[in-house]
């Protein structure tokens, strides 16, 4: 019998940790410590930028330092995006099986990214995909999304924009002008829109429920049930918090993760545990 | 120290490089693409380094990594290009 498991877990105020449990959930799912599972979580105060970025090419870091933001590094590829409490962050990691048949990305961005399109759409949204993995409500952008294939599952993610301070996001992300023109806008604020905007008579936990059924349908489980993170994912999660996720290396000089080969064998240890512990 | 960037379909690829009789000397290839195991760019920029400034011979080093990768929305080409034209300086 097929289970998604759902978590709600998240430290607003620490986004380091938080993104470091993004890392520790793909990780875990690898290890096969847990069962698929659908995360939701939100950053008070935080600019994540994406694994190849350089912070000063992405963010105004005077901006960054005047409203007192986090900046934060995550696992995956993709944009800078800026978070707070009115941005609702999703992610889903999955058994590698699920891509029998074709490539793990193509199946990440053709079929796990239905899950916030059809969960959209069934609150009534027009919701399409555009740009490969951009999620997109009346021709503006409400989510991005990134993944990774690299710890033996596939890991998906996206930010939501429910009521994000549009002020804030567009003044703390720097966008080439190239990216503006190839958009045909002038700044970042037209391009994106708070869904809350389009329609606030939705509250959040529709939406968390919206993709809790949409994910049970598009993958076939059988059951859904709502957990914490077992002991495993928070040991994994507090040595990339301690290791990785907390470090100026890594959210500032664009490290690749194989140089952190100490946390890794730290990593390995943590899975192989099981095996002992069963 | 030379910089150039690159719109792909989906993503910017931006990379700065500087170079020393010749050679490659630093290379750090950066943006919001997506590439697939990631650590493919860190591999690629490593072995990048030294190589004669001959492009024949950037487009066989990119081309040998980017191969086994998975590209989403850019291409070996996106990447030769704006390697080639942030070593050119323009």
């Amino acid at each position: 019998m097929s289970k998604l498991r759902v978590i709600m877990f998240e430290t607003p105020h620490d986004g380091y940790f938080n993104i470091a449990f993004e890392e520790a959930l793909a990780r875990a799912k690898g290890c096969n410590l847990i069962d698929d599972t659908l995360r939701f979580f939100r950053n008070k105060n935080a600019v994540i930028i994406g694994y190849f970025q350089k912070a000063e090419e992405e963010v105004n870091l005077d901006y960054l330092k005047k409203i007192d933001a986090q900046l934060i590094r995550r696992p995956t590829g993709g944009g800078a995006v800026y978070h707070d409490l009115g941005n609702l962050n999703y992610s889903i990691a999955v058994s590698n099986n699920r891509s029998k048949y074709i490539s793990p990305v193509d199946y990440i961005f053709s079929e796990l990214i239905k899950g916030p399109i059809n969960a959209l759409n069934s609150l009534g949204f027009d919701t399409k995909l555009e740009n490969i993995n951009d999620i997109v409500v009346n021709n503006r952008k409400v989510s991005g999304t990134a993944a990774s294939t690299s710890w033996n599952a596939l890991f998906f993610h996206g930010a939501m924009l429910l009521n994000t301070d549009m002020e804030r996001l567009s003044s703390v992300l720097k966008i080439s002008q190239k990216k503006l023109i190839d958009k045909g806008v002038s700044s970042v604020k037209y391009r994106v829109t708070n869904l809350f905007e389009i329609n606030n008579n939705i509250s959040v936990e529709d939406i968390i429920k919206a993709f809790v059924n949409s994910y049970k349908e598009l993958l076939s489980y059988d059951d859904v049930y709502y957990s914490i993170p077992n002991r495993k994912e928070i040991e994994l999660a507090n040595l990339l918090y301690d290791e990785k996720y907390s470090k100026e290396e890594w959210n500032f000089n664009r490290v690749s993760h194989s140089k952190f080969k100490q946390l890794e064998e730290q990593i390995n240890n943590i899975c192989n545990e099981r095996k002992f512990f069963w | 120290m030379g910089y150039c960037e690159l719109k792909a379909k989906k993503g910017l690829i931006r990379v700065s490089s500087e170079q020393y009789n010749g050679k490659i000397k630093n290379i750090s290839i950066t943006g919001d693409f997506m590439v697939f195991p990631e650590d493919v760019i860190w591999e690629l920029e490593k072995d990048l380094l030294g190589v004669e400034i001959n492009e024949k011979f950037i487009n066989e080093i990119v081309t040998k990594h980017l191969s086994k990768a998975k590209l989403l929305g850019s291409t070996i080409n996106d990447f030769v290009d704006v390697i080639i034209c942030s070593l050119k300086g323009e």
